[in-house]
Parts: structure tokens; sequence; C-alpha cells
């Protein structure tokens, strides 16, 4: 793991520490900071950054609707990044040769979630959610910067697992599907994995 | 409350160390250094109904231009060789090449420039100092003179410097009724980032590949 990796996992297991307040989640406000990492899907993306990623963010603010299910927001902050010697096309021009290549996605969604068994144990959990996803194509070179900045409609499928622990917090582990459908020809497909913390709730 | 200060103070700290330790891994490993790469760089002006082009002029000549913009003598007879890989895609694009004396206006004009040295940027506001030789102009187009400049529709998306030698091929609709004031529409550019570096013999090895790289990147043509 690099440098970055494990400065952001300390983080994550130091939040983990903290303690949450609470007895029932219904009206009850969650926070859920997760570190993640990502893997490009679909051909596209792969095309244009192809490597697996160890940068990534993510941030839920839910609301307990009942005691298992929540409605929310999610905050991202996932990137790609992969040098090659591709061609990146860009909507009204393309670069070919040896570059750095990056996607910088930030998808802002409204999400609900539900979650089975006792809050006792672990718990299951599935989470979909819709909006927006802020995507940056980016093409360096020495010589050479070029960007493609869209907003994208976007959505998002979740599974995951909360795991209680004796100090009242809860650390969690996830698999998302992130999509951000097609804007004048680009769009981005990718998963990320995460380990995280549920505050609160 | 006490509780739930030091709860909402921890988190603030544990969102913002993550915020902090995601962003600063947004751009790794940026490569550094100019001229060290092959870079073929295409760009066009989607409004631009490249369909219905079928004729172009292309000068016999490959300007060079120095920093300052002035328009330096030619160079070998390795410009022929490129002119003439020029005019090989656009006859495999189905373009039917005309003299420069024809009295038929040509759909497009497609003229070449070298920079010898770095220039700051990718777009080039060539103009006037370098082809107000060529006869064509006041026949076909709106004798674009002095203080007529190109406009490039992608300009602002690339930024960065170009690395000396590097060819760009631009295509300028000739014909076209001007939408600005003294502005030529150039509706596509090909740039060989420093193809004219190196010796003769790294030249003649590389150029043809990549100018076809920049016809194979531009299926729209």
């Amino acid at each position: 793991m690099t440098k970055c990796g494990r400065v952001i996992l300390a983080l994550l297991m130091w939040g983990g520490s903290v303690s949450a307040v609470s007895a029932q989640r219904a009206g009850r406000w969650t926070l859920h900071t997760q570190y993640s990492t990502v893997l490009p899907m679909s051909d596209e993306t792969r095309e244009f950054a192809g490597g697996f990623s160890w940068r990534g963010g993510t941030i839920d603010i839910a609301r307990g609707a009942t005691d298992h299910v929540t409605i929310g927001a999610s905050f991202g902050w996932h990137v790609l990044s992969e040098e090659n010697t591709g061609t990146s096309v860009f909507p009204d021009g393309a670069i070919s040769g040896r570059a750095l290549r990056h996607v910088n996605s930030v998808p802002l969604m409204v999400t609900g979630t539900l979650a089975l068994g006792s809050r006792d144990g672990i718990q299951p959990w599935f989470g979909v959610g819709g909006g927006t996803v802020w995507i940056e194509s980016r093409t360096e070179s020495g010589a050479l910067a070029a960007e493609d900045v869209k907003w994208h409609r976007g959505a998002m499928g979740e599974v995951g697992l909360r795991i209680p622990r004796e100090s009242g917090a809860t650390i969690t582990l996830s698999a998302r599907y992130q999509r951000a459908f097609e804007t004048n020809g680009l769009e981005r497909e990718y998963m990320t994995f995460s380990v995280g913390s549920l505050l609160g709730g | 409350m006490l509780r739930w200060r030091r709860f909402s103070g921890r988190a603030v700290l544990w969102v913002g160390s993550m915020v902090i330790a995601v962003g600063t891994a947004c751009y790794p490993g940026v490569i550094e250094g100019v001229g060290e790469l092959d870079l073929v760089v295409t760009a066009y002006d989607p409004a631009a109904s490249f369909g219905s082009l079928t004729s172009y002029v292309m000068p016999d000549t490959i300007i060079r231009v120095d920093a300052a913009g002035t328009d330096l003598p030619p160079a070998s007879d390795l410009d022929q060789q490129v002119l003439d890989a020029v005019a090989t895609e656009f006859a495999a694009l189905g373009y039917t090449r005309l003299a420069p004396s024809s009295l038929t206006a040509p759909d497009v004009v497609v003229v070449l420039t070298v920079n010898v040295d770095e220039l700051p940027r990718w777009t080039d506001p060539f103009w006037w100092g370098y082809w107000d030789w060529f006869e064509g102009w006041s026949r076909w187009s709106p004798s674009w003179d002095t203080g007529w400049t190109p406009r490039y529709p992608w300009a602002g998306k690339y930024a960065g410097v170009r690395s000396p030698g590097t060819l760009q091929i631009t295509m300028i609709a000739s014909g076209q009724t001007p939408t600005e004031a003294r502005v030529i529409p150039a509706i596509w550019a090909g740039t060989i980032d420093g193809l004219f570096t190196g010796t003769e013999a790294s030249v003649v090895s590389r150029f043809q590949s990549l100018i076809r790289q920049a016809f194979d990147q531009s299926p729209y043509l």
C-alpha cells in the first residue's frame, strides 16, 4: 500500500474510534465517511485511464426513516489515473501519445439504504442513489494539458456490511457501482471498494 | 451536550483529514520535461460540415516560425516528403487537390507551419505575415489581409507549450462567410509535437506514422 493509502487507513481507524450516540435510528442523523479504492469498469473508462486506483473518498449523510431505512445524500471524490500511450478522445478533438490520463469524478447523489438484521450484530445493507456526477477527464504530458469537464446524470448501487464495535462506533465495508451516463458522447463507469466509519444514528 | 460536542468536533477533524488526504492525490506523478514525447493532438470545429468538403489547396511550402513569430526560410527537402504524406492522407479520404492557380475555389485550404522555438501556446495566431504571398486568397476568400486572425473554436481546451519543431497542419474553410469580423475560420488542426527535432533520420523514421495518426484519430474528416 502506498504511503498515502496508509495515512488514509490510519485516519479511518481513528475515525472508527469515535463513539456513536443513539438508541433508535429513526429520525437520527448519521455521518458515513469512507476511504474508497476505484476500479474502472466500462471499456471507454478503461481505455482512458485503466489502472486500479487507491485514491477516493465518499461521505454520506443520512437520516433514519425507520430503524432499517435511511434517506440521505452522498458526496464522493474518486480519482482514476494511468500513464499510457493511448488516445484520449474529447468532444472536439483527440490526443494520442504517452501521457498521464486522469479522471476526477465527483458524484452528488440522493440516496436510500436498507439495512437488514439487528444493529447489535453485523448488518448487511443495500443502497441506491441517483443524481449528478461532475467528471473531469484530463490528459497531461510534459508539453500539453487538456481537459474535458462535464456534468452527467448519475446513478449508483451499493452493498455493504456494518460491523459494530464495542466502543459503539461502526466500521463499514462496501462495494459501490457508480455510473455517469452519457453526455456529449462521454460516459464513465467504475466500482469503488470502501472501508469506512459510521457515526451517529 | 459535552458528548455531542466531542463527537462533532472529532467528526469534523476526521472528514477534513480525509478530504485533504484524497485531495493531495488528485494529480499524482505528472510527467516532467518537454519534447521527450511524440504527441499528436487534433482538434476540430464540431459545427463544420466535413462531409460536404471534397477539394483542397495546399501551398507547397512549410512555413517556419521563430519565437517572435517571424517566418524563416524553408528547410530541407524533407519538407516535400512531409507535404506529400499529408497529401496522401487527404487523397485517401477522397479529397481532390486543386492547384493554387485554380480559378475554382477549393472547399478548404491546408497550411503547414513549424515553430523552430518553443511556443507558449497551442493555438498559433499565425496569419498574414506567413501566408500573404499565397496567390489564392484574393480569388477565393474575402480578401483575408492584414488584421485578420484565425479563430480556433477549440482554443482554451488545450493548455501548455509547443516544443521546438512542432508541425501544425491547419485546415481553413476558404469560402466560408465569416461569422465574426476579420476572423478566419479554422476548422481542423493536426499538431505533432516536436516532430522536426533530432536528426533528419529520426524525423524520416517518424513522420509518416505520426501524420497518419493525426488523420486516423480524426474520423469525421
